[in-house]
């Protein structure tokens, strides 16, 4: 055994303990921080999954003292965290290993400064040199921030003291060229392998629990290919509209925001091949090959197969919403959608000629995120037509928020004197099985990044996959004048424009209602 | 007949053969009072109890279990066997809100009975949903060396016991470890769950500087026990981690007094009874740090877990944490295999109790 080796660790059953490491979050003062990072950070902490040897270093361009980035980042807590009411002494624990730094992320003088604090870190709670540098900032302002850690020295390929490891927030880039153009920057600085792009969909319990699903069940994979399943549906709908991101919308919009990460990551998880192991490499690179395989657009077959949208005014939860135009920071004639549907085709043998449809929206009727797996209708039904009217073909429906579960669309007969026959759903909730509360993506995605471990985190090559197939869309867009928006009601579910998409093949493919 | 504090059905009674009558028209009844009740089945657990009196006691602990409760629980109250033997069973539908959202659901079923041991699993197996794995809690002392035992342990997966309720601790704890070399389920312990904050903020300081690697010059121990099994495990679990021999151990009034050899010398360990809320109290690790003894001290509060670290040349460090599980039993129904770890500690921990008796 190593002499190094903490032999009280060895063999315990399930806890991962992550290694000795100090954490720097630039942004340290914003949105994100306070209402994930920090909650996240405590709950682990409350749930004993931080490492002893841990320390937190607040850096934005706020004056704050170190004490006073602790009562702000308490208040946060208090407002945030999934846990009430805080603990205080296991907060004023936690905050006791807590600091903050004013500085600008283009001043030099900020990564001095940082590189101070960190070492005076390591010789009070012994991080061991281990940092993890945490962007929770503006996408234009990661680069300087990574570069200044390079040239600083305090991080990445220079740094050899410990590891060093970068998180950076969606969007990775705003188009394919300015992605690569990061990915240069941030791989000069830190080599792809301590780089961890967050796309917090991933840490979510029901999205993990597709892998379980697909992979711990046999019954499942023998069906679960082009002879058997009609389309697959991806819905990641909102109910809530831009909420004061006007700014960053205006730029973004629903493609770039849902569909370029999350939703081709849902994709993924559904159309990849087993693993042999899971494991992060393994993984990755099953999902990177159905990216891969995604065949591209381009031209009038964008036009065909993509459809976009923008919501006018009308009611959601009840109450009247405005226009998508007379939102804040959004131009009165913006052309910038807020609702996406897709059909994709993804060229191996296993899809070969199944579509997937994706779709993504602002402002539907309910915030749902689900995926159905619509098999096709059985060969032959010896059923009577009126007996059979109820009865549509099989589907498997993943629900990933809320509500987490599984429904089973099945084929039952009517209980009666004739043989009638109609579908039923036979439902399975995780929250009435699995009783425990779920950890907050963040918590189990800072976890891993301490530990290393990148399974969940999209690997350079996904990334650059999924802008490729994006850029094309992106790009005849941008050329063509955009439909007349806007084009569907607040609190409907889409443009009409989208139903016809999904049905122009078979009459009987409709979008399923969350 | 038998009162109940969650919401739920009432209890009805039934024969066994009828029991699932009931549950299934109760589950319906609920069905359309409070909307579907939508769960899907995860485990089995048995609580066997030897007294109606216990029986009940047993049925508040599954209430408390509360959205972690087991799918189905049977409680089996096994009197001894008399001339009239017999079967009486009751069951009931209870569920338990859990989220906004979450309603949990699970089913109770009490069966008394004094029946001769060996048919015990025969009046159990019936009430059991298939192909689940089975939890067997048995409060106080299990009967070893009875076949009621061995007949339970037959029909179980993952027999959980609380040392903490044994009547003689030491050895009691002695005769679990020595069936557990045959048993043929996962075996787990309370008083063990409610170490493992214990375990964690003793082990944690040991990830880095200035302890790494200090493990191993470890060379006293001190525990003040309100739950002497745990202070025993404890101590189980260090020799275990660390290879520890027990070269002499005594009792002096309440206080264990033992001797370990080290991989790098000697430890000396005492265990001290003490009253509290936790099952211990205090817990001081000394080693040696090179330049001097460096100590891991963790002191329960009613609320927290203290560890305060102190090494020569550096800062005391000192952190607060929330204990172990307020409610072990409720882990334990989310543990399936067995815990290798437990089981390397606990023939230490009996060794030690055993030595200490003389």
């Amino acid at each position: 055994m190593d002499v190094d080796e903490n032999p009280l660790k060895v063999s315990e059953r399930s806890r991962v303990t992550p290694p000795p490491n100090a954490m720097v979050i630039f942004g340290g003062s914003g949105d994100l921080a306070h209402r994930k990072i920090v909650p996240a950070l405590y709950n682990l902490e409350l749930n004993r999954l931080l490492p002893q040897h841990f320390a937190v270093v607040g850096v934005s361009r706020s004056p704050y003292s170190h004490d006073e980035y602790r009562a702000d980042m308490r208040k946060a807590v208090e407002q945030f965290s999934r846990t009430q009411p805080i603990q205080a002494q296991v907060w004023e624990s936690f905050a006791s290993r807590l600091y903050y730094i004013t500085g600008s992320t283009d001043d030099p003088a900020t990564y001095t400064k940082v590189g101070d604090l960190l070492e005076r870190i390591e010789r009070e709670h012994g991080t061991d040199g281990n940092r993890l540098f945490y962007m929770s900032l503006i996408p234009t302002l990661f680069p300087g921030a990574i570069q200044g850690i390079g040239k600083a020295g305090i991080g990445g390929r220079g740094y050899d003291r410990g590891w060093s490891r970068v998180v950076v927030e969606k969007p990775f880039g705003h188009d394919l060229a300015s992605a690569r153009e990061l990915q240069a920057l941030v791989t000069e600085v830190f080599p792809e392998r301590d780089v961890f792009r967050i796309d917090h969909y991933l840490g979510k319990e029901s999205v993990q629990n597709i892998i379980a699903l697909r992979f711990a069940n046999g019954i499942f994979e023998p069906v679960w290919n082009h002879h058997y399943v009609d389309h697959v549906q991806v819905t990641v709908a909102e109910s809530i509209g831009i909420e004061h991101r006007g700014h960053f919308y205006e730029t973004a919009g629903a493609i770039r925001d849902i569909i370029q990460n999350h939703a081709l990551q849902l994709l993924s998880l559904i159309a990849m091949e087993p693993p042999a192991i899971i494991e992060p490499e393994e993984f990755r690179n099953e999902k990177v090959k159905v990216l891969k395989a995604i065949r591209r657009m381009s031209g009038e077959v964008v036009d065909r197969n993509v459809v976009r949208g923008q919501y006018d005014r009308g009611w959601v939860d009840g109450q009247p919403v405005p226009a998508y135009r007379e939102e804040p920071d959004v131009a009165p004639d913006s052309v910038v959608e807020t609702y996406v549907a897709a059909e994709f085709l993804v060229d191996n043998w296993r899809w070969a000629g199944t579509p997937i449809f994706l779709r993504t929206g602002k402002r539907l009727p309910k915030r749902a995120t689900e995926v159905v797996v619509q098999f096709k209708a059985a060969p032959h039904l010896p059923f009577g037509e009126a007996a059979r009217e109820g009865l549509e073909p099989n589907a498997l429906v993943l629900r990933i928020q809320p509500n987490e579960g599984i429904t089973l669309k099945l084929g039952a007969k009517v209980p009666g004197p004739s043989m009638e026959v109609r579908s039923v759903n036979m439902d399975f909730s995780y929250g009435t099985s699995f009783a425990t509360d779920l950890p907050d993506a963040y918590e189990r995605l800072l976890i891993d990044v301490m530990v290393g471990d990148p399974s969940l985190f999209p690997r350079w090559d996904q990334v650059e996959e999924s802008w490729q197939i994006i850029q094309p869309i992106l790009d005849r867009w941008a050329e063509t004048p955009s439909p007349e928006f806007p084009n569907y009601e607040a609190g409907e579910w889409g443009p009409k424009a989208a139903d016809e998409l999904i049905s122009r093949h078979s009459p009987n493919r409709r979008w399923r209602r969350p | 007949m038998i009162p109940t504090r969650t919401p739920g059905w009432a209890f009805e009674e039934a024969p066994p053969a009828k029991i699932e009558e009931v549950l299934a028209r109760q589950r319906h009844e609920q069905e359309d009072g409070h909307g579907p009740l939508m769960r899907a089945s995860v485990n089995n657990m048995v609580m066997v109890t030897t007294s109606r009196g216990a029986g009940q006691r047993a049925l508040v602990t599954v209430e408390g279990l509360g959205a972690r409760a087991p799918s189905r629980c049977v409680v089996l109250i096994a009197e001894p066997p008399s001339e009239r033997q017999r079967v009486r069973s009751w069951a009931r539908v209870a569920h338990h809100r859990h989220a906004e959202s979450s309603e949990v659901i699970w089913e109770e079923v009490v069966v008394q009975t004094n029946v001769e041991p060996r048919h015990l699993p025969a009046v159990v197996l019936p009430f059991l949903l298939p192909e689940l794995p089975v939890f067997t809690y048995w409060e106080g002392t299990p009967p070893f060396s009875e076949e009621v035992f061995e007949e339970i342990a037959s029909v179980t997966d993952r027999l959980i016991v609380d040392s903490a309720t044994f009547a003689d601790p030491q050895a009691d704890l002695a005769r679990l470890a020595g069936v557990t070399r045959d048993l043929r389920p996962a075996l787990s312990d309370c008083a063990w769950t409610r170490l493992t904050a214990w375990r964690e903020f003793l082990s944690d300081p040991f990830n880095g500087p200035p302890l790494r690697g200090t493990a191993w010059r470890a060379r006293r121990l001190s525990i003040e026990a309100v739950d002497l099994a745990a202070g025993l495990e404890l101590t189980g679990w260090l020799a275990s981690r660390l290879g520890w021999e027990l070269d002499e151990a005594r009792l002096v009034d309440d206080l264990h007094v033992a001797r370990y050899a080290t991989r790098t010398g000697g430890c000396e360990v005492r265990i001290a009874s003490t009253l509290g809320s936790a099952s211990l109290t205090r817990v001081e690790l000394g080693v040696d740090a090179g330049e001097g003894e460096a100590a891991i001290r963790l002191e329960a509060t009613p609320s927290y877990l203290i560890t305060t670290v102190r090494a020569p040349g550096h800062p005391t460090a000192r952190r607060y944490g929330l204990g172990s599980e307020h409610n072990p039993l409720a882990v334990e129904l989310e543990i399936f295999g067995r815990d290798r770890v437990f089981e390397a500690a606990l023939a230490p921990a009996a060794g030690l109790a055993e030595a200490s008796r003389g």
